[in-house]
Protein backbone atom coordinates (compact mmCIF):
# COMPACT_ATOMS: atom_id res chain seq x y z
CA UNK A 1 0.00 0.00 0.00
CA UNK A 2 1.21 2.96 -1.15
CA UNK A 3 1.05 5.78 1.94
CA UNK A 4 -0.50 9.08 0.92
CA UNK A 5 1.05 12.51 0.80
CA UNK A 6 -0.96 13.40 4.10
CA UNK A 7 0.95 10.53 5.83
CA UNK A 8 4.40 10.90 4.41
CA UNK A 9 3.93 14.51 5.34
CA UNK A 10 2.92 13.56 9.06
CA UNK A 11 5.59 10.61 8.92
CA UNK A 12 8.60 13.63 8.67
CA UNK A 13 6.55 15.59 11.42
CA UNK A 14 7.19 12.58 13.81
CA UNK A 15 10.55 12.00 12.75
CA UNK A 16 11.40 15.90 13.00
CA UNK A 17 9.92 15.72 17.03
CA UNK A 18 11.88 12.42 17.61
CA UNK A 19 15.57 14.04 16.57
CA UNK A 20 14.52 17.07 18.57
CA UNK A 21 13.99 15.17 21.14
CA UNK A 22 17.09 13.61 20.69
CA UNK A 23 18.95 16.52 20.01
CA UNK A 24 17.56 18.32 23.93
CA UNK A 25 18.62 15.10 25.56
CA UNK A 26 21.93 15.29 24.19
CA UNK A 27 22.45 18.22 24.78
CA UNK A 28 21.48 17.77 28.32
CA UNK A 29 23.56 15.32 28.57
CA UNK A 30 26.15 17.41 27.46
CA UNK A 31 25.35 20.21 29.53
CA UNK A 32 27.15 18.53 33.06
CA UNK A 33 27.38 20.66 35.98
CA UNK A 34 31.06 22.01 36.61
CA UNK A 35 31.72 21.83 40.37
CA UNK A 36 34.24 23.97 41.98
CA UNK A 37 35.24 22.57 45.67
CA UNK A 38 37.25 25.50 47.77
CA UNK A 39 39.27 23.97 50.58
CA UNK A 40 41.60 25.97 52.69
CA UNK A 41 41.66 25.07 56.18
CA UNK A 42 43.87 28.15 56.95
CA UNK A 43 41.94 30.45 54.87
CA UNK A 44 38.70 32.91 55.46
CA UNK A 45 36.03 30.02 55.34
CA UNK A 46 34.11 31.07 58.44
CA UNK A 47 32.10 33.49 56.75
CA UNK A 48 31.01 30.19 53.97
CA UNK A 49 27.84 31.40 52.86
CA UNK A 50 28.98 34.92 51.85
CA UNK A 51 31.87 33.48 49.71
CA UNK A 52 30.13 30.95 48.48
CA UNK A 53 27.51 33.60 46.92
CA UNK A 54 30.31 35.80 45.77
CA UNK A 55 32.36 32.57 44.38
CA UNK A 56 29.27 31.57 42.30
CA UNK A 57 28.63 35.33 41.46
CA UNK A 58 31.90 35.70 40.01
CA UNK A 59 32.41 31.74 38.54
CA UNK A 60 28.56 31.93 36.79
CA UNK A 61 29.85 34.81 34.30
CA UNK A 62 32.10 32.36 33.15
CA UNK A 63 29.50 29.91 32.55
CA UNK A 64 25.86 28.92 34.13
CA UNK A 65 27.13 25.26 34.40
CA UNK A 66 29.68 26.39 37.35
CA UNK A 67 28.79 25.94 41.02
CA UNK A 68 30.75 26.45 43.52
CA UNK A 69 31.41 25.13 47.09
CA UNK A 70 33.22 26.31 50.09
CA UNK A 71 33.69 23.22 52.14
CA UNK A 72 35.61 24.22 55.63
CA UNK A 73 36.78 20.60 57.12
CA UNK A 74 38.56 17.84 55.14
CA UNK A 75 36.36 15.40 56.44
CA UNK A 76 33.49 16.87 55.10
CA UNK A 77 35.33 17.60 51.93
CA UNK A 78 36.40 13.82 51.87
CA UNK A 79 33.00 12.57 51.77
CA UNK A 80 32.27 15.51 49.23
CA UNK A 81 34.69 14.90 46.40
CA UNK A 82 32.88 11.81 45.79
CA UNK A 83 29.72 13.10 45.38
CA UNK A 84 30.26 16.30 43.89
CA UNK A 85 33.35 15.04 41.58
CA UNK A 86 34.54 18.53 41.39
CA UNK A 87 36.26 19.26 37.84
CA UNK A 88 38.26 22.20 39.45
CA UNK A 89 39.13 22.77 42.90
CA UNK A 90 41.30 26.07 44.82
CA UNK A 91 43.07 24.31 47.43
CA UNK A 92 45.11 24.85 50.37
CA UNK A 93 49.08 23.99 49.02
CA UNK A 94 49.65 21.27 51.88
CA UNK A 95 46.71 19.51 51.02
CA UNK A 96 47.28 19.40 47.01
CA UNK A 97 50.38 18.12 48.04
CA UNK A 98 49.43 15.30 50.24
CA UNK A 99 46.89 14.28 47.75
CA UNK A 100 48.04 15.54 44.38
CA UNK A 101 48.44 11.89 43.30
CA UNK A 102 45.31 10.66 44.47
CA UNK A 103 43.32 13.21 42.85
CA UNK A 104 45.00 13.56 39.59
CA UNK A 105 45.66 17.18 40.41
CA UNK A 106 47.54 19.43 37.98
CA UNK A 107 47.69 23.23 38.75
CA UNK A 108 47.19 25.87 37.09
CA UNK A 109 47.82 29.10 39.00
CA UNK A 110 48.37 30.42 42.83
CA UNK A 111 46.79 33.37 45.33
CA UNK A 112 49.08 36.23 45.53
CA UNK A 113 49.07 38.70 48.47
CA UNK A 114 50.94 41.91 48.54
CA UNK A 115 52.84 40.02 45.74
CA UNK A 116 53.60 37.05 48.00
CA UNK A 117 52.54 33.87 47.17
CA UNK A 118 54.03 32.48 50.38
CA UNK A 119 53.93 32.65 54.17
CA UNK A 120 55.05 31.02 57.34
CA UNK A 121 53.55 30.91 60.81
CA UNK A 122 55.70 30.74 63.88
CA UNK A 123 55.45 29.14 67.36
CA UNK A 124 55.45 32.07 69.78
CA UNK A 125 55.30 32.41 73.62
CA UNK A 126 55.06 34.05 76.46
CA UNK A 127 57.32 32.15 78.59
CA UNK A 128 60.82 32.66 79.34
CA UNK A 129 61.09 28.80 80.29
CA UNK A 130 60.31 28.02 76.55
CA UNK A 131 63.05 28.24 74.39
CA UNK A 132 62.58 25.25 71.87
CA UNK A 133 59.60 23.11 70.86
CA UNK A 134 61.39 20.20 73.21
CA UNK A 135 60.29 22.82 75.93
CA UNK A 136 56.53 22.11 74.83
CA UNK A 137 56.02 18.87 75.87
CA UNK A 138 52.58 18.32 77.69
CA UNK A 139 52.11 21.77 77.09
CA UNK A 140 49.16 23.42 75.52
CA UNK A 141 49.57 24.70 71.72
CA UNK A 142 46.71 26.79 70.36
CA UNK A 143 46.56 26.60 66.64
CA UNK A 144 44.23 27.54 64.18
CA UNK A 145 44.86 24.79 61.75
CA UNK A 146 43.44 21.54 62.39
CA UNK A 147 45.95 19.27 64.41
CA UNK A 148 47.35 16.98 61.90
CA UNK A 149 48.49 19.92 59.98
CA UNK A 150 49.80 21.94 62.93
CA UNK A 151 51.70 18.89 63.61
CA UNK A 152 53.14 18.33 60.32
CA UNK A 153 54.28 21.76 60.19
CA UNK A 154 56.32 21.29 63.41
CA UNK A 155 58.43 18.93 62.48
CA UNK A 156 56.02 15.76 63.39
CA UNK A 157 53.96 13.58 66.12
CA UNK A 158 54.64 15.67 69.50
CA UNK A 159 53.46 15.49 72.87
CA UNK A 160 51.69 18.67 73.10
CA UNK A 161 48.58 19.20 73.86
CA UNK A 162 46.65 20.93 70.82
CA UNK A 163 44.26 23.49 71.58
CA UNK A 164 41.92 24.07 68.28
CA UNK A 165 40.64 27.82 68.05
CA UNK A 166 38.35 29.25 65.11
CA UNK A 167 41.10 31.99 64.33
CA UNK A 168 44.99 33.13 65.03
CA UNK A 169 43.38 36.08 66.78
CA UNK A 170 42.12 33.56 69.15
CA UNK A 171 45.23 31.90 69.56
CA UNK A 172 46.92 35.15 70.50
CA UNK A 173 44.43 35.78 73.21
CA UNK A 174 44.55 32.12 74.38
CA UNK A 175 48.31 33.34 75.15
CA UNK A 176 47.66 36.72 76.45
CA UNK A 177 44.96 35.08 78.80
CA UNK A 178 47.48 31.91 79.73
CA UNK A 179 45.55 29.12 78.47
CA UNK A 180 48.23 28.33 76.06
CA UNK A 181 51.63 27.81 76.52
CA UNK A 182 52.54 28.90 72.74
CA UNK A 183 50.50 29.30 69.71
CA UNK A 184 51.04 28.76 66.22
CA UNK A 185 49.61 31.86 64.07
CA UNK A 186 50.87 33.71 60.79
CA UNK A 187 52.84 36.43 60.44
CA UNK A 188 50.95 39.22 59.74
CA UNK A 189 48.77 38.13 62.56
CA UNK A 190 51.77 39.07 64.74
CA UNK A 191 51.89 41.79 63.32
CA UNK A 192 48.52 42.76 63.63
CA UNK A 193 48.80 41.92 67.35
CA UNK A 194 51.32 44.35 68.17
CA UNK A 195 49.86 46.69 67.09
CA UNK A 196 46.24 45.81 68.83
CA UNK A 197 48.40 45.38 72.36
CA UNK A 198 52.36 46.81 72.33
CA UNK A 199 52.93 45.72 75.93
CA UNK A 200 51.65 41.84 76.24
CA UNK A 201 53.78 42.08 72.39
CA UNK A 202 56.83 42.44 73.88
CA UNK A 203 57.03 39.44 76.08
CA UNK A 204 56.57 37.80 72.64
CA UNK A 205 59.01 35.20 71.66
CA UNK A 206 58.65 33.31 68.35
CA UNK A 207 60.57 30.07 69.08
CA UNK A 208 60.11 28.54 65.67
CA UNK A 209 59.41 29.23 62.00
CA UNK A 210 57.88 27.26 59.84
CA UNK A 211 58.99 25.98 56.11
CA UNK A 212 57.15 28.11 53.06
CA UNK A 213 53.87 27.38 53.17
CA UNK A 214 52.38 28.46 49.62
CA UNK A 215 48.84 30.05 49.34
CA UNK A 216 46.33 27.89 47.93
CA UNK A 217 46.30 26.97 44.11
CA UNK A 218 43.81 26.53 41.76
CA UNK A 219 43.98 22.93 39.89
CA UNK A 220 42.01 20.87 37.61
CA UNK A 221 41.46 17.16 39.20
CA UNK A 222 41.33 13.19 37.97
CA UNK A 223 37.35 14.24 37.31
CA UNK A 224 38.06 17.37 35.00
CA UNK A 225 36.18 16.18 31.53
CA UNK A 226 35.24 19.31 30.07
CA UNK A 227 38.35 20.84 28.63
CA UNK A 228 36.83 24.00 27.15
CA UNK A 229 35.24 25.02 30.16
CA UNK A 230 38.68 24.16 31.77
CA UNK A 231 40.16 26.43 29.16
CA UNK A 232 37.63 29.34 29.65
CA UNK A 233 38.15 29.30 33.31
CA UNK A 234 41.58 29.60 33.83
CA UNK A 235 42.19 32.02 30.99
CA UNK A 236 39.14 34.07 32.40
CA UNK A 237 40.65 34.06 35.79
CA UNK A 238 44.03 35.49 35.23
CA UNK A 239 42.39 38.65 34.29
CA UNK A 240 40.20 38.07 37.82
CA UNK A 241 41.45 41.22 39.38
CA UNK A 242 40.51 43.32 36.89
CA UNK A 243 36.63 42.00 36.91
CA UNK A 244 34.53 43.93 39.64
CA UNK A 245 33.07 40.31 40.76
CA UNK A 246 36.14 38.75 40.55
CA UNK A 247 38.19 41.00 42.76
CA UNK A 248 35.20 41.22 45.36
CA UNK A 249 35.58 37.60 45.42
CA UNK A 250 39.40 37.35 46.01
CA UNK A 251 39.21 40.42 48.66
CA UNK A 252 36.93 38.40 50.67
CA UNK A 253 39.23 35.19 50.43
CA UNK A 254 41.91 37.30 51.50
CA UNK A 255 44.40 37.48 48.28
CA UNK A 256 45.42 40.43 45.85
CA UNK A 257 45.47 38.56 42.65
CA UNK A 258 46.07 35.21 40.81
CA UNK A 259 49.94 34.60 39.23
CA UNK A 260 50.03 31.23 36.69
CA UNK A 261 53.76 31.38 36.90
CA UNK A 262 55.36 28.05 35.84
CA UNK A 263 58.75 28.18 37.77
CA UNK A 264 56.65 28.74 41.07
CA UNK A 265 53.50 26.18 40.29
CA UNK A 266 56.53 24.09 39.73
CA UNK A 267 58.58 24.43 43.18
CA UNK A 268 55.15 24.09 45.38
CA UNK A 269 55.85 20.15 46.23
CA UNK B 1 -4.24 -4.89 65.62
CA UNK B 2 -5.91 -3.00 68.78
CA UNK B 3 -3.06 -4.52 71.12
CA UNK B 4 -0.76 -3.47 69.31
CA UNK B 5 -1.66 -0.31 68.82
CA UNK B 6 -2.77 0.37 72.63
CA UNK B 7 0.88 -1.59 74.08
CA UNK B 8 2.84 1.25 71.54
CA UNK B 9 1.22 3.87 73.42
CA UNK B 10 1.05 2.15 76.27
CA UNK B 11 5.18 2.06 75.93
CA UNK B 12 4.71 5.56 74.38
CA UNK B 13 3.06 6.69 77.85
CA UNK B 14 5.62 4.44 80.35
CA UNK B 15 8.84 6.25 78.07
CA UNK B 16 7.19 9.75 78.98
CA UNK B 17 6.73 9.64 82.47
CA UNK B 18 10.41 7.68 82.99
CA UNK B 19 12.54 9.90 85.27
CA UNK B 20 15.98 10.97 83.55
CA UNK B 21 17.59 9.32 86.69
CA UNK B 22 16.25 6.20 85.66
CA UNK B 23 18.24 6.07 82.26
CA UNK B 24 21.28 5.98 84.67
CA UNK B 25 20.69 2.36 85.90
CA UNK B 26 20.64 1.05 82.72
CA UNK B 27 23.97 2.49 82.00
CA UNK B 28 27.62 1.15 83.20
CA UNK B 29 30.83 1.78 81.80
CA UNK B 30 33.26 -1.06 80.12
CA UNK B 31 36.71 -1.99 82.32
CA UNK B 32 39.65 -0.45 80.14
CA UNK B 33 39.84 3.29 79.32
CA UNK B 34 39.41 5.89 81.53
CA UNK B 35 35.71 6.70 82.45
CA UNK B 36 34.07 10.11 81.89
CA UNK B 37 30.24 10.75 82.78
CA UNK B 38 28.54 13.92 80.76
CA UNK B 39 25.54 15.27 82.45
CA UNK B 40 23.69 18.00 80.03
CA UNK B 41 20.84 19.76 81.36
CA UNK B 42 18.76 20.25 77.97
CA UNK B 43 18.04 19.37 74.55
CA UNK B 44 19.73 22.71 73.31
CA UNK B 45 22.15 22.93 69.98
CA UNK B 46 25.14 25.01 71.21
CA UNK B 47 25.39 22.32 74.45
CA UNK B 48 25.32 19.43 71.74
CA UNK B 49 28.22 21.13 70.01
CA UNK B 50 30.46 21.74 73.43
CA UNK B 51 29.44 17.97 74.07
CA UNK B 52 30.47 16.98 70.79
CA UNK B 53 33.26 18.49 70.41
CA UNK B 54 34.92 17.15 73.52
CA UNK B 55 34.17 13.21 72.89
CA UNK B 56 35.54 13.83 69.60
CA UNK B 57 39.23 15.35 71.17
CA UNK B 58 39.12 12.49 73.29
CA UNK B 59 37.67 9.66 71.69
CA UNK B 60 40.62 7.48 71.74
CA UNK B 61 41.66 8.22 74.98
CA UNK B 62 38.65 7.79 77.39
CA UNK B 63 34.83 5.82 77.15
CA UNK B 64 31.90 8.06 77.56
CA UNK B 65 28.39 7.98 78.97
CA UNK B 66 26.25 10.58 78.60
CA UNK B 67 22.45 12.13 79.85
CA UNK B 68 20.56 14.58 79.09
CA UNK B 69 18.43 15.90 80.91
CA UNK B 70 15.79 17.16 78.30
CA UNK B 71 14.93 19.76 80.87
CA UNK B 72 13.21 17.26 83.33
CA UNK B 73 14.55 17.97 86.85
CA UNK B 74 12.30 15.26 88.47
CA UNK B 75 14.53 13.44 90.83
CA UNK B 76 17.31 15.15 89.91
CA UNK B 77 18.30 14.60 94.08
CA UNK B 78 19.20 11.42 93.38
CA UNK B 79 21.36 11.74 90.49
CA UNK B 80 24.65 12.17 92.65
CA UNK B 81 24.22 8.79 94.30
CA UNK B 82 23.44 6.96 90.65
CA UNK B 83 26.40 8.91 88.91
CA UNK B 84 29.06 7.75 91.92
CA UNK B 85 27.79 4.07 91.42
CA UNK B 86 28.88 4.16 87.95
CA UNK B 87 32.72 5.36 89.45
CA UNK B 88 33.43 7.77 86.62
CA UNK B 89 36.77 9.20 86.27
CA UNK B 90 35.38 12.78 85.67
CA UNK B 91 31.94 14.37 85.56
CA UNK B 92 31.40 16.67 82.74
CA UNK B 93 27.89 19.13 83.42
CA UNK B 94 26.97 21.04 80.34
CA UNK B 95 24.51 23.59 81.33
CA UNK B 96 23.39 25.09 84.64
CA UNK B 97 21.00 22.48 86.57
CA UNK B 98 23.57 19.91 85.75
CA UNK B 99 26.25 21.46 87.99
CA UNK B 100 24.27 22.49 90.49
CA UNK B 101 22.81 19.05 90.89
CA UNK B 102 26.11 17.86 91.65
CA UNK B 103 28.60 20.94 92.96
CA UNK B 104 29.39 19.96 96.75
CA UNK B 105 27.37 16.70 96.56
CA UNK B 106 29.96 14.98 94.86
CA UNK B 107 33.19 15.86 96.06
CA UNK B 108 35.50 12.96 95.75
CA UNK B 109 35.21 13.31 91.80
CA UNK B 110 36.96 15.76 89.39
CA UNK B 111 34.38 17.99 87.73
CA UNK B 112 34.28 19.85 84.64
CA UNK B 113 31.70 22.59 83.74
CA UNK B 114 30.96 24.32 80.98
CA UNK B 115 27.70 26.66 79.60
CA UNK B 116 26.88 28.09 83.05
CA UNK B 117 26.22 31.53 82.74
CA UNK B 118 26.62 32.26 86.67
CA UNK B 119 28.61 29.59 88.13
CA UNK B 120 30.10 31.82 91.03
CA UNK B 121 26.55 31.01 92.53
CA UNK B 122 27.55 27.22 93.29
CA UNK B 123 30.93 28.57 94.56
CA UNK B 124 33.34 26.06 92.73
CA UNK B 125 36.25 27.18 94.88
CA UNK B 126 34.85 25.99 97.84
CA UNK B 127 34.69 22.36 97.06
CA UNK B 128 38.46 22.22 95.51
CA UNK B 129 37.25 19.58 92.97
CA UNK B 130 35.39 21.77 90.00
CA UNK B 131 37.26 23.33 87.06
CA UNK B 132 35.66 24.46 83.77
CA UNK B 133 35.08 27.34 80.83
CA UNK B 134 33.48 30.24 82.08
CA UNK B 135 31.01 32.15 79.18
CA UNK B 136 32.60 35.15 79.90
CA UNK B 137 34.78 36.49 76.76
CA UNK B 138 37.18 39.26 78.35
CA UNK B 139 36.33 42.65 77.23
CA UNK B 140 39.88 42.77 75.36
CA UNK B 141 39.20 39.89 72.98
CA UNK B 142 35.77 41.71 72.21
CA UNK B 143 37.97 44.95 71.65
CA UNK B 144 41.12 43.67 69.82
CA UNK B 145 39.00 41.81 67.62
CA UNK B 146 36.62 45.00 66.93
CA UNK B 147 39.51 46.95 66.48
CA UNK B 148 41.23 44.09 64.25
CA UNK B 149 38.66 45.51 61.48
CA UNK B 150 37.42 48.59 62.35
CA UNK B 151 40.53 50.61 63.15
CA UNK B 152 42.13 53.04 65.78
CA UNK B 153 39.03 52.76 67.98
CA UNK B 154 40.08 53.19 71.38
CA UNK B 155 36.58 55.24 73.21
CA UNK B 156 34.18 52.98 74.02
CA UNK B 157 31.00 53.29 76.73
CA UNK B 158 29.11 50.68 78.67
CA UNK B 159 26.20 50.92 80.94
CA UNK B 160 25.99 48.52 83.49
CA UNK B 161 23.86 47.94 86.40
CA UNK B 162 24.95 48.33 90.33
CA UNK B 163 25.46 44.31 89.99
CA UNK B 164 28.15 44.53 87.36
CA UNK B 165 29.65 47.70 88.38
CA UNK B 166 32.36 46.41 90.15
CA UNK B 167 33.03 44.00 87.31
CA UNK B 168 33.31 47.14 84.64
CA UNK B 169 35.70 49.41 87.06
CA UNK B 170 37.99 46.80 86.89
CA UNK B 171 38.06 45.95 83.20
CA UNK B 172 38.49 49.99 83.08
CA UNK B 173 41.67 49.43 84.63
CA UNK B 174 42.60 46.78 82.53
CA UNK B 175 41.79 48.20 79.41
CA UNK B 176 43.70 51.34 79.77
CA UNK B 177 46.77 49.50 79.75
CA UNK B 178 46.06 48.65 76.04
CA UNK B 179 45.19 52.35 75.87
CA UNK B 180 41.44 51.32 75.02
CA UNK B 181 38.80 54.44 77.49
CA UNK B 182 35.59 52.58 78.88
CA UNK B 183 33.61 55.43 79.78
CA UNK B 184 30.60 53.68 82.50
CA UNK B 185 27.31 54.47 82.76
CA UNK B 186 25.49 53.17 86.19
CA UNK B 187 22.14 52.49 85.03
CA UNK B 188 19.65 50.26 86.71
CA UNK B 189 16.50 49.95 84.72
CA UNK B 190 15.98 50.27 80.95
CA UNK B 191 13.79 53.21 81.20
CA UNK B 192 16.96 55.02 82.02
CA UNK B 193 18.79 54.29 78.78
CA UNK B 194 17.70 57.13 76.64
CA UNK B 195 19.03 59.98 79.26
CA UNK B 196 22.62 57.88 80.06
CA UNK B 197 23.18 57.31 76.43
CA UNK B 198 22.60 60.96 75.80
CA UNK B 199 25.31 61.91 78.65
CA UNK B 200 27.80 59.22 77.45
CA UNK B 201 27.86 59.76 73.48
CA UNK B 202 29.97 62.97 73.18
CA UNK B 203 32.62 61.24 74.74
CA UNK B 204 32.49 57.37 72.97
CA UNK B 205 33.32 56.14 69.32
CA UNK B 206 31.21 53.00 70.10
CA UNK B 207 29.02 51.67 72.58
CA UNK B 208 29.29 48.40 74.21
CA UNK B 209 26.53 46.35 75.41
CA UNK B 210 26.87 43.64 77.81
CA UNK B 211 23.97 40.81 78.94
CA UNK B 212 22.62 42.84 82.29
CA UNK B 213 18.80 42.80 82.02
CA UNK B 214 18.89 45.42 84.19
CA UNK B 215 20.08 47.57 80.92
CA UNK B 216 18.55 45.71 77.95
CA UNK B 217 15.20 45.43 77.32
CA UNK B 218 13.37 45.00 73.34
CA UNK B 219 12.43 49.07 73.99
CA UNK B 220 16.01 49.86 75.08
CA UNK B 221 17.72 48.14 72.83
CA UNK B 222 16.28 49.75 69.59
CA UNK B 223 16.50 52.85 70.74
CA UNK B 224 20.37 52.22 71.06
CA UNK B 225 20.30 50.35 67.45
CA UNK B 226 18.26 53.91 66.19
CA UNK B 227 20.36 56.19 68.19
CA UNK B 228 23.90 54.89 67.40
CA UNK B 229 23.41 54.95 63.61
CA UNK B 230 22.28 58.75 64.20
CA UNK B 231 24.90 59.71 66.24
CA UNK B 232 27.11 57.68 63.74
CA UNK B 233 28.19 55.55 67.00
CA UNK B 234 29.15 51.72 66.31
CA UNK B 235 27.69 49.63 68.62
CA UNK B 236 29.15 46.37 69.76
CA UNK B 237 26.92 43.28 71.09
CA UNK B 238 27.49 39.92 72.56
CA UNK B 239 25.32 37.70 70.59
CA UNK B 240 24.77 37.49 66.45
CA UNK B 241 20.89 38.02 67.14
CA UNK B 242 21.58 41.44 68.27
CA UNK B 243 23.60 41.83 65.10
CA UNK B 244 20.77 40.41 63.19
CA UNK B 245 18.40 42.82 64.81
CA UNK B 246 20.32 46.51 63.84
CA UNK B 247 23.67 46.29 65.97
CA UNK B 248 27.28 46.56 64.18
CA UNK B 249 29.26 44.18 65.28
CA UNK B 250 29.03 40.99 67.83
CA UNK B 251 31.55 38.55 69.79
CA UNK B 252 30.30 35.62 71.10
CA UNK B 253 31.92 32.14 71.98
CA UNK B 254 32.86 29.70 69.67
CA UNK B 255 31.13 26.51 71.29
CA UNK B 256 33.77 24.27 69.36
CA UNK B 257 36.60 25.65 71.17
CA UNK B 258 35.44 25.43 74.50
CA UNK B 259 34.88 21.54 73.75
CA UNK B 260 38.54 21.44 73.14
CA UNK B 261 39.17 24.02 76.07
CA UNK B 262 37.26 21.30 78.32
CA UNK B 263 39.26 18.18 76.88
CA UNK B 264 42.44 19.84 77.24
CA UNK B 265 41.28 20.25 81.22
CA UNK B 266 40.06 16.85 81.28
CA UNK B 267 43.96 15.59 80.05
CA UNK B 268 45.27 17.90 82.91
CA UNK B 269 43.65 16.51 85.53
CA UNK B 270 43.86 12.50 84.37
CA UNK B 271 47.03 12.36 82.27
CA UNK B 272 48.97 14.98 84.02
CA UNK B 273 47.19 14.32 87.75
CA UNK B 274 46.83 18.27 87.83
CA UNK B 275 44.73 18.96 90.88
CA UNK B 276 40.85 20.63 89.51
CA UNK B 277 41.20 23.70 91.45
CA UNK B 278 45.30 24.36 90.03
CA UNK B 279 43.41 23.79 86.32
CA UNK B 280 41.06 26.28 87.51
CA UNK B 281 38.21 28.20 85.04
CA UNK B 282 39.14 29.93 82.07
CA UNK B 283 37.78 32.59 80.20
CA UNK B 284 35.91 31.51 76.67
CA UNK B 285 39.11 31.50 74.02
CA UNK B 286 37.16 31.07 70.72
CA UNK B 287 34.96 33.50 69.15
CA UNK B 288 32.32 33.73 67.03
CA UNK B 289 31.95 37.53 64.80
CA UNK B 290 29.38 38.55 63.35
CA UNK B 291 28.82 42.18 61.64
CA UNK B 292 25.64 43.75 60.07
CA UNK B 293 26.39 44.84 56.32
CA UNK B 294 23.50 47.29 56.40
CA UNK B 295 24.58 49.16 59.62
CA UNK B 296 27.50 49.20 58.18
CA UNK B 297 26.54 51.13 54.94
CA UNK B 298 24.44 53.16 57.07
CA UNK B 299 27.45 54.18 59.39
CA UNK B 300 29.55 54.86 55.88
CA UNK B 301 31.92 52.17 57.60
CA UNK B 302 33.67 50.01 54.40
CA UNK B 303 36.31 47.39 56.07
CA UNK B 304 37.41 43.59 55.09
CA UNK B 305 35.55 40.72 55.83
CA UNK B 306 37.84 37.90 56.09
CA UNK B 307 37.32 36.37 59.15
CA UNK B 308 34.09 37.84 59.67
CA UNK B 309 32.09 33.89 61.04
CA UNK B 310 28.45 35.48 59.56
CA UNK B 311 27.01 38.53 57.66
CA UNK B 312 23.87 39.75 58.31
CA UNK B 313 22.58 42.11 55.56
Amino acid sequence: MIPSPLAKVNLLRSLFKILILVLILFTSLNAEEFNIIYFDPDGNLRNITSLQSEGNKYFQTISPEINFFVIASEQILNTEIDRLKPQFMIVQSLYYSRQKGSLGFKPYFIFLTKENYFYHKKIITMSLEIKTLDDLDKKVVASALPKEITKELTGGERNWKILTVPKDMDALMALKFKQADAALVAENSLESFKKLDPADSQNINPIFTTKSIFLPLGVSTKFTTNKELLAKLTETIKKIKADANGSAFIRMMNFDDTSDNKKTLGSVP
Amino acid sequence: MKIVFLSSLLSLLLLSCQTPTRALDEMKFQPGKKKVFILVSEQISSFEVVKNSFMEEGKNDYQFLSLNLDGNYEGIEQLPAQIKKLKPDLILCIGSKSLESVAGKIIDTPILFAMVLDYQKFHPEKFGNIAGVSLSIPPETVFYNFKNYFGEINNYGVMTSRDFLQTQKENKQRLSNASINLTIQETNTPDDVPSKYEAMKKYIQALWMVPDPKVISEESFLFLVDSTIADKKSFIVYSEQFVKAGALFSTSPNYSTIGSQLAIKSQQILEDRQKPSQVGISPVIGTFLTVNKTTMKKLGLNVRMDGIDQIFE
